[in-house]
């Protein structure tokens, strides 16, 4: 694993480390499993294109899952998730690349605690934005 | 679309699950996001990493199965719009969580409104919902929406 950045090291509008995941049928397979959410609409195209999707679609909550491991793994070990909020703006069809990524809004301390601010986002190959929100991650 | 039975269970809970965190849960929840991190599996680097034990990722609570599943299974009267697609949430983590912890979640169905969008009429349900360890310690809060709208079965 990268070693990740310490808080004196991280400076406001820097993009994190992206996180880029291929999707497929398997991982849905996968999440469906970790999660318990077996709705066909994640592995069954017919049934997809029936409830008026395009076809099989990436889960919302695994773009959510895959959003708080790019900011874990930038967390570092000693860093810590405080909050995270996604908002979906559009379908990932499976079998399309993901690309998760991140830019640094503000750093400061409160509290005595170091926090860092983050602008997240879910990209499709077309660099659409399909699922975006923010962030904020603890540093000792 | 909104009928007044739904409109009555706005503001009320709509279920209470307990689930003890398994290995195999996390395990299962690694093996899908292919985090590497030794954190979440090494009692060592947990420790060094200021942790008391292995941690659980925290994206795990986010999952709906720590809710008892989807929403749908306890809201019947919406039952006939056969769609649901996820619409995001947002979540605060206050605390870890580990492996054999109890985790009891309540969710609460916070408002229910009407939209038009690209899959037609929609309903937007939001929910509140509240993670506590088996110290009753509040781990983690969330408000997350779900989407229905009418497809056929």
């Amino acid at each position: 694993m990268p070693k990740s950045s310490t808080f004196h090291e991280i400076r406001e509008n820097a993009e994190i480390p992206r996180l880029a995941v291929t999707t497929s049928s398997r991982l849905s397979a996968m999440w469906a499993a970790a999660s318990g959410d077996f709705d066909p609409i994640h592995y069954d195209n017919e049934y997809a294109v029936r409830h008026k999707l395009p076809g099989t679609i990436v889960n919302g909550r695994l773009k959510v899952a895959l959003l708080v491991r790019l900011l874990t793994s930038f967390a570092g070990p000693n860093g810590r998730l405080k909050r995270l909020a996604a908002r979906h703006q559009g379908m990932d069809r499976l079998g399309e690349p993901l690309t998760l990524r991140g830019v640094v809004t503000r750093k400061y301390v409160e509290g005595g605690e170091n926090f860092v601010d983050l602008e997240i986002w879910a990209e499709n190959p077309k660099g659409e934005r399909t699922a975006a929100g923010s962030a904020t991650v603890s540093f000792p | 679309m909104i009928t007044e039975s739904m409109e009555a269970r706005a503001g009320k809970l709509l279920n209470a699950e307990a689930m003890r965190i398994e290995q195999r849960m996390v395990d299962e929840y690694l093996d899908a996001t292919g985090d590497p991190d030794r954190v979440w599996r090494d009692k060592s680097a947990a420790r060094e990493a200021g942790y008391c034990d292995v941690p659980v990722p925290p994206g795990l609570l986010t999952s709906m199965q720590m809710e008892g599943g989807s929403p749908s299974a306890y809201m019947p009267e919406q039952a006939y719009l056969g769609g649901a697609v996820d619409g995001g949430g947002e979540w605060e983590f206050y605390l870890p969580v580990y492996i054999g912890d109890v985790i009891f979640t309540t969710r609460e169905l916070l408002s229910v409104k009407e939209r038009r969008g690209k899959l037609g009429e929609m309903i937007i349900n939001t929910f509140n919902v509240t993670y506590r360890n088996q110290r009753s310690e509040t781990v983690a809060k969330g408000r997350w929406s779900t989407i229905r709208y009418t497809a056929e079965g």
